[in-house]
């Protein structure tokens, strides 16, 4: 009989020593999962936080790129504005200028300077596909040194005076 | 698990500068018309003008500026774009530019390596 209970208590013991080392591998291994788990939560927070800095990167150059798109557009219009005053100049006098009337009076020259001119748009053209700016052009300061048609594009350093 | 490749880059130069042809204006009034064509006869070119006013002549050159100033707009975004998504730095980096040096690029007998 007390051989009996001796065997049940150890049985017991046995037992239970078998559950707690069942418990505790599943412990670790439960340990191990979140453990895991961590590092790829830490890996896709990192991600993320890379994502972002990109996306700042790219909204910090796409404003960029936009003001500069809006300054050289801006300088576009100058020189259409330098188009339209060449026709409508008004003199000190009050006088509108009047190409045609120039023209009927001095046609020689008035073909002269188309000549000149005709040669300064075709180069406006150039400049306008990519064309490099001469040493020249880049120099240009004084209104007899520019590209008369467009300075705006053709001579970066001339200041209208 | 999916991968993400990278498209090739398209990597398009602009074309080259177009240089315009040189055009010669010629003014005619009423008073220089007779001298305006006797010098085309005498220079054996046929004795007609395609001619405008002087308005019309005002809207061509304005229209000129307009398509000038788009051909520089545009130009403008197509290198915004290529500047945007084919940065220059990423473009040379997955290039094949390594150079050898002569003892890399020496040559191999693969018949004396046979067995």
């Amino acid at each position: 009989m007390f051989s009996q209970l001796k065997l049940i208590i150890m049985g017991i013991a046995v037992l239970g020593a078998m559950g707690g080392l069942m418990y505790v591998q599943h412990l670790k291994s439960e340990n191990e999962i979140l453990t895991l788990n961590n590092q790829k939560l830490e890996g896709a927070v990192a991600q993320q936080q890379a994502v972002i800095e990109q996306q700042l990167k790219d909204i910090a150059q796409i404003r960029d790129i936009n003001k500069e798109l809006l300054a050289k557009n801006e300088k576009l219009v100058g020189d259409l504005n330098v188009a339209n005053e060449k026709f409508n100049k008004v003199n000190a006098s009050g006088e509108r200028r009047d190409i045609g009337n120039l023209a009927v009076n001095k046609p020689k020259s008035i073909q002269i300077i188309e000549g000149r001119r005709e040669k300064q748009r075709a180069r406006c053209f150039e400049i306008a596909q990519g064309s490099p700016l001469t040493e020249e052009e880049l120099n240009a300061t004084k209104k007899s040194q520019i590209n008369a048609e467009c300075p705006n594009i053709a001579n970066p350093n001339y200041v209208p005076y | 698990m999916t991968t993400e490749i990278e498209r090739v880059k398209l990597d398009l130069e602009l074309p080259p500068v177009v240089v315009l042809e040189q055009i010669n204006w010629k003014i005619i009034t009423e008073g220089n018309q007779e001298e305006v064509f006797a010098e085309l006869k005498k220079a054996n070119i046929d004795p007609v003008l395609f001619s405008l006013t002087d308005e019309d002549y005002e809207l061509l050159q304005r229209n000129n500026v307009q398509l000038r100033n788009q051909i520089v707009r545009l130009v403008a975004q197509l290198k915004a774009y290529k500047e945007y998504y084919e940065p220059k730095s990423q473009a040379k980096a997955g290039d094949d530019s390594k150079t050898f040096t002569d003892t890399e690029f020496k040559p191999v007998d693969f018949n004396s390596t046979k067995d």
